[in-house]
């Protein structure tokens, strides 16, 4: 596993992968802390920088994530993972474990904000750690949802939309929940399909989009940004990691027995 | 036929051979296929199982607050008052819970789920949004009394229900707004509100306070802070015009910084209101209304056995003084005979305080008690010097609290507490002090002490909130050189190094 993690870590910088992705979180978090920084009065809370880094998930695990898989398919040493001393579950952690361990170093440009924040007598506060716990968990999830994205094709480029649409559904699942109850309290309105009074509908609307929400990463994380840990967010990104993981696990698993 | 039955059977014979193989890869790879299948539904199944039962039973206990000013957790003080509350209360936040266009709402969302977590099951948190459900501001404000909209909260317990403007739970840096128009949140009053606010809606007995207006009545939000903690409604009430009589309702009449004499209308009814076991409340601001005589209101304060007069209590004893340079600005203590029977603190801050005294020609059967004076060597500055001249350095009231013996019993009878200075009531003062202070806990005291209050200090201390702007702030030149290095250094870094690795390896 460890001798999978450093293939695939340094390849990250044997390529410009990397680099970019490096790059483009750089100039996005540089981007906002000057704006926060040199604003007409300079309030800099890097808890909120943090919070609006995650809002670029959905463009920076696509390209973390796109060639984990797809690409050894490409080439055809997808069959080095088969044949080597080490079992799948070994190389597929392994390879979680390298995308982690990227989008960790890519937050190097956020401690830099921090350092000058204190350099500049700012504030730094508990809750800024507490929303780097929370970006890193909420990373978890997304990579492990992007690299089975990648063992799915061979193609990076359709592995990458496919985890971006993913993704957005993601980052769109409160709104998209607000508009199914809406349709659905609708829909028991003009069908008066149970004779429900209007706070009846209401509250089976609401709490359909409970349902709904109650799988939205981004909610459930938003608590460690202001302050408060918790432990039901780090179980349920944990958790579903986990879920990921052990589905590309079983997609890879395929290749032995499949007829296809 | 015979010879071509047996060449078929035999090429059928062979056919079934070299299918047997086939057959059973296939059976393998359904076989494994579902397994395949069966396993990951069942792992999706068991971490949304284990998510919900850890969410059901472990959410509540295992959330900690790590800020620095536990300002998303309730104190003690506030639990202590949930545990010991006898009927439901609702916090409804009239938007959606994870509506980011909701300000501040990083401050409100875990403090709010603190009170639901810690309230026994009497606290009941709902985000409604008016847009979505329109019929809630209906049933909750049915007469469109209070104005209720998108993004207030709304304290409801029964019948009674009090609406929080979320901007009114903090207080800003008054520098920043008014040298760059910025509202910088520096004090959290989110806690101290909402306690206050549930003890108000959740006394069982409604107490009605009003502040007697048309007299120049000055902004009373602390006032009504703390009588809001204490279970009190407030309002104000104008004896003119419409309004001819005092309301049978009223706890509490307040006549608070009045710049102008009440009218003849008002004394009479104010005396008749004292005769009925009612309890006043008057607060001089001498600094302001030094030249204004109040024949009527003293004549009312006389009925009581005490009298205001135009002169200005002057502290001669330094240590008294909280600046050494101002005599008018100083410390009172509680009065030595009364200390000993009441929990009051030691000492209160009094800034310009008008000189109130015992009317020598007061009925027997009303007492005037001292509540808090000044050192022994304090004397009087009176407008007119020829006035004061028979008036010696000596001990003089603050506060005192004027009643009638013949009428009622203890905590019934007719009563007015009468308070030479500002200090203890007005938002100049708690604009700088805090609504738990000494001045604060007088007034709690007092109000307790003449009016049938059910709950008693609950104020919860209000919250520094750390700043986040920067103590030394950038010149424009420095703020480019910061800008640079964080936009094009370290980005333009990584980038080169990307092209220089994508040029070198490009054809590997």
């Amino acid at each position: 596993m460890i001798a999978v993690f450093k293939r695939e870590f340094l390849s990250y910088f044997r390529t410009p992968v990397g680099w970019v992705a490096i790059c483009l979180l750089s100039v996005i978090s540089g981007y906002y802390f000057t704006g926060m920084m040199t604003g007409t009065v300079a309030y800099v809370n890097m808890n909120l920088e943090i919070a609006y880094l995650r809002t670029f998930f959905i463009i920076l695990i696509p390209i973390i994530t796109m060639r984990l898989f797809a690409e050894e398919k490409r080439n055809g040493t997808d069959v080095l993972l088969y044949t080597m001393p080490f079992s799948m579950k070994e190389a597929v952690i392994g390879k979680f474990l390298a995308a982690m361990a990227l989008q960790a170093l890519m937050l190097v440009s956020v401690f830099f904000h921090m350092i000058i924040t204190v350099i500049l007598s700012g504030y730094i506060s508990s809750a800024t750690w507490g929303a780097i716990f929370g970006y890193l968990v909420l990373a978890a999830l997304f990579i492990s949802i992007g690299m089975l994205t990648s063992a799915l094709t061979e193609n990076q480029i359709m592995s990458a939309v496919v985890c971006f649409v993913v993704l957005l559904f993601f980052s769109m699942l409160s709104s998209i929940a607000s508009q199914i109850s809406d349709i659905f309290k609708s829909f028991l309105k003009f069908t008066h399909l149970f004779g429900l009074s209007e706070s009846a509908i209401y509250s089976a609307g609401e709490g359909l989009r409970s349902v709904i929400v109650w799988f939205d990463p981004y909610t459930k994380t938003d608590c460690y940004t202001s302050g408060v840990f918790k432990l039901v967010p780090l179980v349920f990104c944990l958790s579903f990691t986990a879920v990921f993981i052990y589905i590309t696990f079983r997609v890879l698993e395929k290749k032995r027995w499949s007829q296809n | 036929m015979a010879k071509k039955t047996a060449r078929e059977s035999i090429l059928q014979e062979k056919t079934v051979k070299t299918m047997k193989p086939k057959v059973k890869l296939d059976q393998r790879f359904k076989s494994l296929k579902n397994i395949s299948i069966i396993s990951v539904v069942l792992v999706i199944a068991i971490a949304i199982v284990f998510n919900l039962i850890v969410d059901m039973t472990l959410d509540k206990p295992l959330t900690f607050d790590t800020s620095s000013v536990k300002s998303n957790s309730v104190s003690s003080m506030t639990v202590d008052y949930l545990k010991s509350l006898d009927r439901e209360v609702e916090i409804i936040g009239l938007f959606n819970k994870n509506d980011t266009n909701m300000n501040l709402r990083e401050y409100f969302i875990p403090l709010l789920d603190d009170y639901e977590a810690k309230g026994d099951g009497k606290i009941v948190l709902k985000y409604i949004d008016p847009e979505e459900d329109p019929f809630i501001l209906d049933e909750l404000d049915p007469n469109n009394f209070y104005h209720l909209q998108k993004y207030i909260y709304v304290v409801r317990c029964g019948e009674r229900l009090i609406p929080i403007d979320p901007a009114s739970c903090f207080e800003y840096d008054a520098d920043m707004y008014s040298y760059y128009g910025a509202w910088v949140p520096v004090t959290n009053l989110i806690e101290h509100t909402f306690t206050g606010d549930i003890v108000y809606v959740s006394s069982s007995r409604p107490l009605n306070a009003y502040y007697l207006g048309g007299h120049g009545l000055p902004a009373h939000h602390s006032m009504d802070t703390i009588l809001k903690s204490m279970g009190f409604s407030t309002s104000e009430i104008t004896l003119s015009g419409s309004t001819t009589s005092i309301p049978d309702d009223c706890e509490l009449l307040m006549i608070l910084q009045p710049q102008t004499d009440i009218t003849l209308i008002e004394k009479e009814l104010i005396k008749s209101y004292l005769d009925n076991m009612g309890k006043v409340l008057i607060v001089n601001d001498y600094d302001q209304n030094k030249k204004v005589s109040y024949p009527n209101l003293n004549e009312v304060t006389r009925y009581m056995g005490a009298t205001m007069e135009q002169g200005l209590l002057h502290e001669n004893d330094v240590t008294y003084l909280t600046n050494v340079d101002d005599p008018y600005t100083s410390i009172a203590v509680t009065e030595e005979n009364y200390a000993q029977n009441s929990f009051l603190p030691e000492s209160f801050n009094v800034e310009k305080c008008r000189y109130i005294k015992v009317f020598l020609d007061k009925a027997d059967n009303l007492k005037v008690t001292d509540l808090v004076v000044t050192s022994k060597s304090a004397s009087v500055d009176f407008e007119d010097s020829e006035i004061g001249s028979d008036v010696t350095s000596g001990m003089y009231p603050v506060a005192m609290l004027c009643q009638n013996t013949a009428l009622g019993t203890q905590s019934e009878r007719p009563s007015l507490l009468l308070i030479g200075t500002k200090s203890f009531t007005s938002d100049d003062y708690y604009g700088v002090q805090t609504l738990d202070d000494n001045n604060a806990q007088f007034i709690r005291r007092m109000l307790v002490s003449i009016c049938p209050v059910e709950a008693d200090n609950i104020i919860v201390p209000k919250k520094t909130i750390p700043s986040y702007i920067l103590e030394k702030p950038l010149s424009a030149s420095s703020a480019t050189a910061w800008a640079t290095i964080v936009m094009t250094i370290f980005p333009l870094g990584s980038l080169i190094c990307g092209i220089y690795i994508y040029r070198r390896r490009r054809h590997l």
